[in-house]
């Protein structure tokens, strides 16, 4: 009786397995897979009836976050699909949370399928602006609690928002429409934030005008970066400012950091790896930086940052070799529209840095970002 | 006899202070040796630049600020538990913390304003807002347990209109404001330093004039009022003293918690006594000494980082608040 | 010493101003004195108004109408430091004050006199040991109040209540909680500071056998009737304390002072040794019998001795007791 019974479980588990091996033959292999040079967070599937586009989680880099199915609108829905959220394109009516991404959108010329965004008091660009004022993009209200009915009246497609690492998106999720996480903020080299913009062109049947973009990126970029390849000194920088208690300083292998090593620059904390960004205190920062050759910040306020309000903010700044040497350049950034091209056009925010540390290099430049502080 | 023995445990507390102080210059982030320490404070010391400026311009008022601050919330504190007879009454319970809160939120959330002076203005604009509100209902409501009542919801509501600010913010200044929350002994530097420290000395000079009185509530307000106390100026004085000495701290300061609750028992626990006469002076200094080890604690040894001033006094605090209770039974002051 | 009045009341109405100008109203007119060199104790029933009354002549509360004078002079003119040297009070309230020791309550009895930081000079430190001998807690200076018994705080906050050196002494119920002996001892310290130092005494009590012994004056105050004042034999004697506690099932005896329930009383007769017959007719009271004078008509007992009680039944039996609980035993089987 017994001796029956185990047979029984064997051969089930046998005839179980043979049938998941079973499914597994029917999943497609995928026909393209276009190869992504810089980015980490993602990677494009091409496969007979739909590309699959992987996002990885950010915060736990061995998980995949989400998955996207886009099927080509034209087409029938293919029946067999694997798990993910279906995506069809190209995408004709979008709604941008982040100002970034509608930048981006208006770069890659699709800003008429944009109908709504978030905290336009953000956004810098004209064209959005007047697009906002004559209707055609919906004022959302903000991106944490965002105007759920208007979206739901104004029949957007897709959402295009920001992942945050325990948050998800409230109600929103609710509304069975999909929401493209944009993870390209959590890239730490700048050629792969920009390497998002490919992802993008997917979904508004862009491809190849984000393809070509890229790529102009990434050249430009890469000539740049070699610019500074063979240079004899590299200039020490210290960055940011003391926060409260705290100065957040980034980790050498951050966006940040990789941005200045490439502009021929010696971060002083560029031995900092991996970890985000670390508070220290202002003696460790006094100690280490106290004799670098440039300071370079960022800051928010609606006017320019003068030493007189540096020292005013915290004095004993002034014992840093950099405000003693008029050294200290800085990006203000609602003037200036360093957030907007940060994702996508990471050369030009080389090009201003270059000129800074090493200005012969780049004769003629007008720095659009960063300007010395008066 | 009595009095001899509460004197030696002042100057016992007062060499602790000075230790505390000494620590705190000597003792940071960088390693820097004792000797020079010594050197850089009398002024012969022909080393490192930045040695001398971290100790004069970093350490220094760091130190002489968590003292002040550690002894105004300590007295603050003290105050309100003397007035509410309610042992667990700190600054923060009537709302006056969250009032300068609130203050700074709406400046770095909603004005998007986060500059040194504004910061301070609004944090004592909002203390003040707070304050009156509470003057007010102090004059209305004469039961002392329903005016703390009162001056918990105040602190709700304040909460409840940050949590809004926050809810809409953008990260940034959402972050602006969290770090602001965390609590900080390094943002009054040596230039600032007059300003918080007269008003922080304003408020303890006020509280040790108000000793005579604060003993006399021990009895409760009836027989205070029948010892020739004037119970509604008194409580309005000792309002506004809470109030300064919270403002000031929260303005310049970050609102800390912890200190305002449990530094008063300590300061009872050791004088083992609830006479205001030594109980003032040894909460001043308990205070100083409290801020003085909390602000040495948010140094990691062998780490670079610092760690947030709030995550290290509850660390401190909680555990005394604990004993307090557990033990009542057997503490003199709580029967 | 000549008798002085120092606190009068005219037309006085006690009571609450409630919300929307309404009052309520616990006694709309009460005409008051107070002597100096006098206790005065004030009895009532609870919800009398004993303590509004109390409260309202030492100004915690307003009153509703009429006027006080103390020392002739109309209360609403005293500045509150004035009011603090001329009335001191004992109340049942609790005090945060069990971290301090018996010597420092003692002497915040002293702030009227005090300075600005309450410094105690050589005089006041007098005055304090004055007044913790005089309720003879002097060798618990250095205690904390917290362990102290409920008597012992007591008497702890009558000393201060000395150490403040007020012509007026207001007390609310200051023998509550006091064992038999720290009553008497109290009271007989609250007549000898009236005695000697010609004060004034108020206080309210629900000890009815002291009032009437150690009171100059007793104040009856009930609700729906008007205030009666006087010595206590004479409101004894006419009545007025009779009345004043009658209720279902309680009568004041007048003729022993105390107060027994009515039952149907069955005469006894009692004679012989007067201290064995005083204690005899206690019991026999007790038991709801009537002492009377010995008739053949009912039974009698004749007190030899505190252990020789004769019993003459109404039959004409008799019995002999040794201690009064057996006589009583007998006449509960003999007459039931």
């Amino acid at each position: 009786m017994k001796k029956s019974f185990i047979i029984f479980i064997i051969v089930s588990v046998f005839l179980g397995s043979c049938i998941n091996r079973n499914r597994e033959i029917t999943v497609d292999m995928p026909t393209g897979i276009d190869s992504v040079y810089y980015a980490r967070g993602f990677n494009i599937s091409y496969f007979d009836n739909y590309i699959s586009v992987d996002i990885r989680d950010p915060w736990d880099t061995l998980k995949m976050r989400q998955k996207y199915i886009l099927v080509d609108k034209d087409s029938i829905l293919p029946a067999n699909l694997p798990e993910g959220v279906i995506i069809r394109i190209p995408v004709e009516r979008a709604v941008i949370y982040t100002s970034v991404h509608t930048a981006l959108a208006e770069q890659m010329g699709v800003l008429d399928k944009v109908v709504g965004v978030c905290e336009p008091e953000y956004i810098i660009s004209k064209s959005v602006l007047d697009k906002i004022e004559e209707g055609k993009i919906e004022d959302l209200g903000s991106s944490t609690s965002p105007n759920i009915e208007r979206i739901m009246d104004i029949k957007s497609e897709i959402i295009i928002a920001s992942p945050f690492e325990n948050s998800g998106y409230g109600v929103a999720e609710k509304l069975g429409i999909p929401i493209v996480e944009a993870a390209d903020y959590m890239e730490s080299h700048p050629l792969g934030r920009a390497e998002w913009i490919r992802f993008y062109g997917l979904l508004f049947g862009e491809r190849g005008k984000a393809d070509s973009m890229f790529f102009a990126v990434v050249q430009n970029y890469n000539r740049l970066k070699q610019l500074t390849a063979e240079v004899g000194k590299r200039p020490t920088v210290m960055l940011e400012r003391k926060y409260g208690a705290s100065w957040f300083v980034p980790s050498g292998d951050s966006y940040i950091g990789t941005i200045h090593a490439d502009a021929g620059a010696d971060y002083i904390f560029s031995n900092y790896r991996d970890s985000g960004n670390t508070p220290l205190s202002f003696e460790t920062v006094l100690d280490k930086g106290v004799h670098a050759d440039y300071w370079l910040f960022k800051y928010d306020t609606k006017r320019d940052m003068t030493y007189s309000d540096l020292v005013d903010e915290y004095p004993p700044y002034r014992n840093f070799d950099p405000f003693k040497n008029k050294k200290i350049y800085i990006c203000n950034t609602i003037l200036t529209p360093y957030y907007d091209d940060i994702t996508l056009h990471p050369d030009w925010i080389l090009e201003d840095l270059i000129y800074i540390y090493h200005p012969n290099l780049l004769p003629g430049h007008q720095m659009k970002y960063y300007q010395k502080m008066k | 006899m009595l009095s001899l023995r509460i004197m030696k445990k002042q100057i016992f507390l007062g060499i602790i202070l000075l230790l505390l102080f000494a620590c705190n210059l000597a003792y940071g982030s960088l390693s820097i040796p004792l000797k020079s320490v010594i050197e850089i404070l009398f002024g012969s010391f022909e080393g490192k630049q930045t040695w001398a400026q971290i100790v004069l311009q970093s350490r220094l008022p760091q130190a002489v600020t968590a003292l002040l601050a550690g002894s105004s919330l300590a007295i603050s504190g003290l105050l309100l538990q003397t007035l509410f007879k309610n042992p667990l009454a700190g600054p923060s319970i009537l709302g006056i913390s969250d009032g300068a809160n609130l203050g700074v939120a709406i400046a770095m959330i909603y004005f998007s304003v986060g500059s040194y002076v504004t910061t301070i203005l609004s944090a004592f604009a909002g203390a003040a807002v707070v304050l009156i509100i509470i003057i007010y209902f102090s004059k209305k409501v004469q039961n002392n347990v329903m005016f703390l009542i009162i001056g918990i919801m105040m602190g709700y509501l304040a909460s409840s209109v940050i949590s809004i600010l926050n809810y809409h913010a953008s990260a940034d200044k959402v972050h602006q404001y969290v770090m602001w929350g965390m609590g900080d002994f390094s943002g009054v530097s040596l230039e600032k330093l007059p300003y918080f420290a007269s008003f922080a000395i304003a408020g303890l000079i006020l509280s040790l004039l108000l000793i005579k009185p604060l003993n006399a509530l021990l009895l409760g307000e009836t027989y205070a009022a029948n010892l020739g106390v004037k119970i509604k100026s008194t409580r309005i004085l000792i309002l506004l003293c809470t109030g300064l000495l919270t403002a000031t701290a929260t303005a310049f300061c970050g609102p800390i918690s912890f200190i305002g609750l449990a530094v008063p028992h300590i300061a009872r626990l050791t004088l083992g006594s609830s006479n205001h006469k030594q109980l003032v002076p040894v909460t001043i200094l308990a205070g100083g000494c409290v801020a003085l080890l909390c602000n040495l604690l948010t140094v990691v040894p062998g780490s670079n980082s610092v760690l947030p001033l709030n995550a290290i006094t509850p660390i401190i605090g909680a555990p005394i608040i604990i004993y307090v209770i557990v033990n009542r039974k057997n503490i003199q002051y709580f029967n | 010493m000549k008798q002085q009045i120092t606190l009068s009341a005219f037309n006085l109405g006690i009571g609450y101003r409630l919300r929307g100008g309404k009052e309520k109203v616990i006694h709309p007119n009460l005409n008051l004195q107070l002597y100096s060199g006098q206790v005065t104790c004030l009895l009532g029933m609870n919800g009398a108004g004993k303590s509004t009354l109390l409260r309202t002549l030492c100004r915690f509360q307003p009153s509703l109408s009429g006027e006080i004078e103390i020392m002739g002079k109309p209360i609403n003119l005293f500045t509150q430091s004035e009011l603090s040297l001329t009335v001191g009070v004992v109340l049942t309230e609790k005090t945060n004050a069990g971290g301090i020791t018996v010597f420092e309550l003692v002497s915040l009895g002293r702030h009227p006199h005090t300075g600005f930081f309450g410094q105690l000079k050589e005089e006041d430190y007098k005055i304090i040991s004055a007044s913790l001998d005089a309720v003879g807690i002097t060798h618990k200076s250095d205690t904390y109040i917290s362990e102290l018994s409920d008597g012992e705080r007591q008497k702890v906050m009558i000393a201060k209540v000395l150490a403040q050196e007020c012509p007026i002494i207001v007390l609310d119920e200051p023998t509550a909680f006091l064992d038999v002996t720290s009553r008497i001892e109290i009271m007989i310290l609250l007549r000898k500071l009236a005695k000697e130092q010609n004060k004034s005494i108020l206080l309210s009590t629900h000890d009815l056998d002291l009032a009437i012994q150690m009171g100059d004056c007793l104040w009856l105050q009930s609700r729906d009737n008007p205030m009666k004042r006087g010595v206590p034999e004479d409101l004894i004697l006419d009545n007025s304390l009779e009345s004043f506690f009658r209720k279902d099932g309680i009568v004041f005896d007048r003729t022993t002072g105390k107060l027994s329930s009515p039952l149907s009383k069955i005469p006894v007769g009692v004679e012989g040794d007067f201290n064995t017959s005083y204690w005899a007719g206690n019991a026999l009271t007790r038991e709801g019998y009537l002492p009377s004078t010995p008739s053949a008509d009912y039974t009698s007992i004749k007190c030899v001795s505190p252990t020789e009680i004769e019993i003459k039944y109404a039959n004409g039996t008799v019995g002999h007791a040794c201690s009064i609980e057996e006589m009583l035993k007998c006449l509960t089987n003999r007459i039931l």
